[in-house]
């Protein structure tokens, strides 16, 4: 009996998430090139998302007392361990576990305390395109059926962008 | 034997690409390609939209290779700083957003100019060409300024210069 699709996705990793996030860029454009904007937006979210999560636990395997496996499985308890630093990183609150701009604030926060910081036009950049998506998308759009305005559109596909352009520096 | 179907990266459109250099080198005041370089934040990376009515026909990869073609030949070292660059026709760029100022005609019946008259000056001023007539759009307000400036002169209180749609940017 074979293996059904929701039993074979396995857990997560950081090559699973990068590979993901690379489809779900490729879903979104196609998408957006047949006029779905709202599935596009969510779409380019959920690579933004995946992409600055891939960023923050890449760097963390690396750092962290003793460096772990880049094929070290992402759990649940992983992610809730990296999120309940927020208050020692000096984040305002918890990031939610589809909260863009806060997983954004938590890499750019981790980094410094890692004595591994952006240069400042960078971190402001990043921070800029994570907020920019965050003020337009949530993932209560997989619940709705909204018409986004052309602008809204190209706002959120231009932050994920340039998060996907800089990816190798995040 | 199968068909195989595979997914072209895009091919630059040879005379396109020389236009567009030229564009860049010495651009010009009014007229097509408009070459927006939207910059992101105060980083040094840009987003490029090539609005041009040239793009008719042409798929959006292979409106992507040219630009970035272009911009490879007019100066190499900017290229890896460009995560978008796309080309989209005047339609599309106005459904867009891209193009969200305008210079509206409000010619009223006892206003001593034709409407042809009208359609020549907003034609001569770069006008772009819609199933809707001519249309005078810009990026922003201080591109249609001078335009708008001019075109009162000549045809006084028959001009308006409107931003149509917010800035949801």
């Amino acid at each position: 009996m074979p293996i059904l699709l929701a039993k074979r996705v396995g857990t997560d990793t950081v090559p699973k998430l990068e590979q993901a996030a690379d489809q779900r860029a490729q879903d979104a454009e196609a998408l957006m090139s047949q006029g779905h904007a709202l599935a596009a937006i969510y779409l380019f979210g959920y690579e933004a998302e995946t992409r600055i999560k891939v960023a923050y636990f890449r760097f963390f395997f690396k750092h962290v007392q003793p460096p772990l496996d880049p094929l070290t499985p992402i759990s649940h308890q992983l992610r809730n361990d990296a999120t309940s630093e927020w208050l020692t990183l000096g984040l305002s609150v918890r990031p939610g576990p589809h909260d863009i701009s806060g997983w954004a604030k938590l890499l750019i926060a981790k980094r410094r305390e890692k004595r591994a910081a952006y240069d400042r036009i960078f971190e402001q950049t990043f921070s800029e395109q994570a907020e920019r998506i965050s003020n337009r998308w949530s993932e209560v759009l997989r619940y709705r059926a909204n018409i986004p305005y052309a602008q809204e559109l190209r706002a959120v596909r231009e932050a994920v962008a340039w998060i996907r352009f800089r990816f190798h520096d995040l | 034997m199968p068909v195989i179907h595979s997914r072209s990266a895009g091919a630059p459109a040879c005379e396109l690409v020389q236009e567009l250099v030229s564009e860049l080198k010495e651009p010009h005041e009014s007229g097509q390609p408009i070459i927006l370089r939207n910059a992101i934040g105060e980083s040094d990376a840009f987003n490029v939209y090539v609005i041009w009515d040239r793009w008719e026909g042409l798929s959006a990869p292979d409106r992507s290779a040219t630009i970035r073609e272009a911009f490879n030949n007019y100066d190499p070292s900017i290229t890896s700083k460009i995560p978008i660059a796309e080309g989209r026709t005047p339609a599309e760029a106005i459904s867009e957003g891209l193009l969200p100022v305008s210079i509206k005609p409000l010619l009223r019946r006892d206003d001593p100019y034709s409407t042809d008259e009208i359609r020549e000056a907003m034609k001569a001023a770069g006008a772009f060409e819609t199933p809707n007539g001519p249309q005078l759009r810009f990026a922003r307000i201080e591109d249609a300024e001078e335009i708008y400036r001019r075109l009162n002169k000549s045809f006084p209180a028959i001009f308006a210069l409107v931003v149509e749609e917010p800035r949801w940017e």
